[in-house]
């Protein structure tokens, strides 16, 4: 118990960030023993970790990275003095009233996943729950996403969170939203992890969802509770999302993309990546059928996802036994997954507005299409 | 000695008969004048003493004493001069006072005794006529305005001098004008506007049948209508378009839109009344009292003007949200009522809304490939628009984006485009129906929705299903029915079926 304490006042510490924490902890061996160090030893530890160096040297023609940290002049001051600071204390004792709980590599619900990681944090602070041993699925994409991005999100959240997948993502708006929306609909277990803290619902817009992914999954974040959403801090919590995950999902992305590092951090950590496919004229597309061009698995249905998880389901292939009249069946084979507007449909099917507005109705109270902006109808997945 | 001149004032909307008296009376020289008159009436002293002056009326050093009664009400604008100087040669004994007592007398004085134009003539002679005054002398310009009141001599006048001997019994010296019935002007103001085939042709918008069809609805139950889409789609064109196959005004209705436009000063002498709907579509950089009507003395503002006809907003989401969300009384209960410490009034303000506006702030919304604007600003610029005032509008439609083919081909464009002549006709036959039922489908109440939109089961079954479905609210159920009903009515089907069920629900906001 006491052990959490040490390491809550190890990540706390202004000025002491990942790299000397680390630094730090090899060179005492544990939490406990650099709060229980004498200045002296502390000040000759710093020296030495310096001294190593930082960056990488060349030995027999490959790169090693070099151990050694840069410490400053003031650190080992700044370390000392954080000892007698109360603040830091109550703070610690506030966490459970405030409904946030933490774990670090010295627990044993500290995720297994994050382990294998070489860069794993030293603490994870979280609200709910922590994500299990389940098979478990990051769905990640662009912010600013089409209905078919948001309907493929929205789908494979569903549909895998019902196989008892774990869905990761970022709580960012878009893919992100859309993905964790279906698991909440499905019942499933949403965990989201933060460039904030887990008490900064970022964005605010999603505080629905947010309160919606506590019910049954987590809110987790590395960053300190409290910690403002800074653009540093989201490379960096790409790489847990990463690492939670046994599959790594992008569903839209463009060219240059967030989600793109995340991918990057995947292969790092030898994960799978898969992508859903787009048309080629589409921007927004462009990120994923250039991973799939890569060699990226390509996503179209669910039970791709499943198969790769090793999870067998029933092919229970409902979609295509149309029972629809053929009027209806016209008009369904012009709407496509990307927005068509009420008059387009008119032109290519020859249907008069009146008869058109009857059949689009009769298709969206069956729930074959959905009307996502005036008179603009898709396809549902 | 005291005389009474017959005169006509209108304030806000209201047009009041009142007597111009004048006394003379030997003594200190001087013009003194009083009942609550605003600046521009205490300037005709000057013009009333010059105009005398040139039209060769020779008029003693004397003390004039000008009362207009009822003194309680406030009185403005320039139609006082005429009056003033008739009751000032009246007192003086150079116009006889025989016929004083019946006649209405208005006109703005010009400094050679000419007469000009003023404002709010109809209105007037309008009055003067319930009163039962026999006739009425105004300015020439604005004669042709009392041509379609019976019962009611009206004249024109010129000059301050044709009036006096006019009064002093040469009966020729004006010249009456003669009556014209209302058919006649209604008939040319038609022909007049069916010739500017510009402005009002459905024939000219190509490949958008979905958006014709929605205005076809909107024109033949008098609802507002909302028309979304991309820049450049047509949505302007469209709107202008919906004036013009509204049915002509009757004599009534034409009658309270013209008194309005008499009192604004937009009234076209050469057209008498205005027998169509008017169509107005001000700037979206209109301010609230220039919309909704103010002023001390309120004059009438946008929807006013627009009462029994089209108000067109252009770029809605332009428009500062104060000024739209002042007209959502209106929109409800037909009139606005301005209230002003010294007395409210009512102005009728029953209008057709038509509004245009795009999706998103670059206007692609949801084209993905075009549209650069996030999830949330679209939200936010829809936002714009207060969700009370977009629950007035019955109709909802997007106006897609004209493609080359289009227009480009004459020939398949042909057989698309729409006939402007049938489109009139069968929205004049919907509203003939709502006439015989007595109101307008956009006007009725919940419990005459009850009333006329009696359903069938599968009816009720399908609205279920869809109020489920859509999650439509109270309102928009309500709306839904309502639009129904005049889609039923443009069929001359009595009952509501399932099909016009379901094309208003294709409509909805």
């Amino acid at each position: 118990m006491r052990d959490d304490f040490y390491i809550y006042w190890l990540c706390n510490i202004p000025g002491i960030g990942y790299a000397k924490i680390r630094g730090l902890l090899s060179e005492f061996g544990s939490p406990e023993a650099v709060y229980k160090a004498s200045p002296d030893e502390i000040i000759f530890a710093m020296k030495k970790l310096t001294a190593q160096g930082v960056g990488s040297r060349e030995c027999d023609g490959q790169d090693i990275p070099k151990t050694g940290v840069r410490f400053v002049k003031g650190d080992d001051k700044r370390l000392t003095e954080s000892r007698y600071d109360t603040g830091m204390y109550d703070s610690y004792i506030s966490l459970e009233k405030r409904g946030i709980r933490f774990t670090h590599p010295g627990r044993c619900d500290y995720p297994d996943r994050l382990r294998m990681i070489y860069d794993a944090p030293h603490i994870l602070y979280y609200k709910g729950k922590l994500p299990g041993d389940a098979p478990s699925v990051a769905i990640i994409g662009t912010r600013n996403c089409s209905v078919y991005g948001r309907q493929m999100a929205y789908m494979l959240g569903r549909e895998l969170a019902k196989e008892g997948v774990q869905i990761i993502s970022g709580l960012a708006i878009g893919i992100d939203t859309h993905g964790h929306n279906g698991v909440i609909a499905s019942g499933g277990k949403a965990f989201a992890v933060l460039g904030s803290g887990v008490d900064v619902c970022y964005p605010r817009c999603n505080i629905e969802l947010y309160s919606n992914i506590l019910q049954n999954g987590g809110i987790l974040s590395e960053f300190a509770p409290g910690t403002e959403a800074k653009p540093g801090n989201f490379p960096v919590r790409n790489r847990i999302i990463s690492a939670l995950a046994d599959v790594v999902v992008v569903v839209e992305a463009k060219k240059r993309s967030g989600s793109l590092i995340t991918v990057e951090a995947a292969l790092n950590q030898n994960k799978d990546v898969m992508a859903v496919p787009g048309r080629v004229q589409d921007v927004l597309s462009e990120g994923c059928n250039y991973l799939i061009k890569q060699g990226a698995h390509m996503v179209t249905c669910s039970s791709d996802v499943l198969g790769l998880l090793g999870i067998n389901v029933l092919n229970n292939n409902k979609k295509n036994n149309f029972t629809l009249a053929s009027e209806e069946e016209k008009v369904y084979g012009s709407i496509c997954l990307i927005p068509k507007s009420i008059d387009t449909i008119i032109e290519e099917t020859g249907f008069d507005a009146v008869k058109i507005s009857e059949i689009l109705l009769n298709l969206e109270l069956t729930n074959y299409i959905e009307e996502v902006s005036k008179n603009y109808y898709v396809r549902k997945v | 000695m005291v005389s009474k001149v017959l005169c006509g004032n209108v304030y806000g909307l209201t047009a009041q008969i009142v007597a111009v008296e004048a006394d003379v009376q030997s003594g200190l020289p001087g013009f003194e004048m009083g009942g609550s008159l605003s600046s521009e009436v205490r300037e005709a002293r000057e013009r009333v003493r010059v105009a005398l002056k040139n039209s060769g009326f020779a008029i003693r050093p004397q003390h004039v004493t000008i009362n207009i009664s009822p003194a309680n009400t406030p009185k403005g604008g320039t139609a006082f001069d005429l009056a003033i100087a008739v009751g000032t040669l009246a007192a003086n004994g150079l116009v006889e006072e025989a016929g004083l007592e019946e006649s209405l007398i208005m006109g703005e004085l010009s400094l050679d005794g000419s007469i000009h134009a003023v404002r709010g003539i109809l209105p007037c002679i309008v009055k003067a006529k319930e009163m039962g005054l026999k006739r009425c002398i105004v300015p020439y310009d604005n004669a042709f305005e009392g041509a379609v009141i019976d019962g009611i001599d009206v004249y024109g006048a010129v000059s301050l001098k044709n009036v006096a001997d006019f009064l002093n019994g040469k009966a020729d010296s004006l010249e009456k004008v003669s009556h014209v019935d209302y058919a006649n002007i209604a008939k040319a103001a038609l022909k007049e506007e069916h010739s500017d085939k510009e402005n009002i042709d459905f024939a000219d918008v190509c490949g958008q049948e979905s958006a014709v069809r929605a205005s076809m609805i909107a024109a033949a139950g008098g609802h507002n209508i909302l028309y979304m889409g991309a820049p450049g789609s047509g949505k302007t064109m469209m709107a202008k378009r919906i004036a013009g196959i509204l049915p002509g005004l009757s004599l009534k209705e034409s009658l309270e839109v013209s008194e309005i436009y008499s009192i604004a000063g937009l009234l076209d002498n050469t057209a008498g009344l205005i027998t169509r709907p008017p169509y107005r579509s001000p700037h979206h950089t209109i301010t609230l009292k220039a919309l909704i009507g103010g002023g001390k003395v309120p004059n009438p503002g946008e929807i006013t003007l627009a009462n029994r006809g089209v108000l067109f907003l252009d770029e809605l989401t332009e428009f500062k949200t104060a000024t739209l969300d002042a007209m959502r009384q209106p929109l409800e209960d037909g009139r606005v009522t301005l209230s002003r410490c010294s007395n409210t009034y009512v102005f009728p303000a029953h209008f057709m809304l038509v509004a245009a506006m795009n999706p998103c702030k670059c206007g692609f919304y949801p084209d993905k490939n075009r549209c650069t604007c996030t999830e949330s600003e679209v939200k936010r610029y829809k936002a714009r628009i207060s969700r009370p005032l977009m629950d007035r509008f019955d109709l909802c439609i997007y106006v897609s984006t004209v493609k080359y083919n289009d227009f480009s081909d004459s020939d398949k464009g042909k057989k698309g485009r729409t006939d402007t002549e049938d489109i009139r006709r069968r929205v004049a036959a919907a509203r003939q129906i709502q006439h015989d039922r007595g109101i307008l489908n956009a006007e009725l109440t919940k419990e005459e929705i009850k009333e006329y939109c009696r359903l069938g089961n599968a009816e009720k079954a399908l609205l279920e299903k869809v109020f489920e479905k859509l999650s439509l609210t109270a309102r928009g159920y309500y709306k839904i029915l309502k639009v129904a009903r005049t889609i039923a009515d443009m069929e001359e089907s009595r009952s509501i079926t399932e099909r016009h069920i379901k094309e208003a629900v294709t409509y909805r906001v």
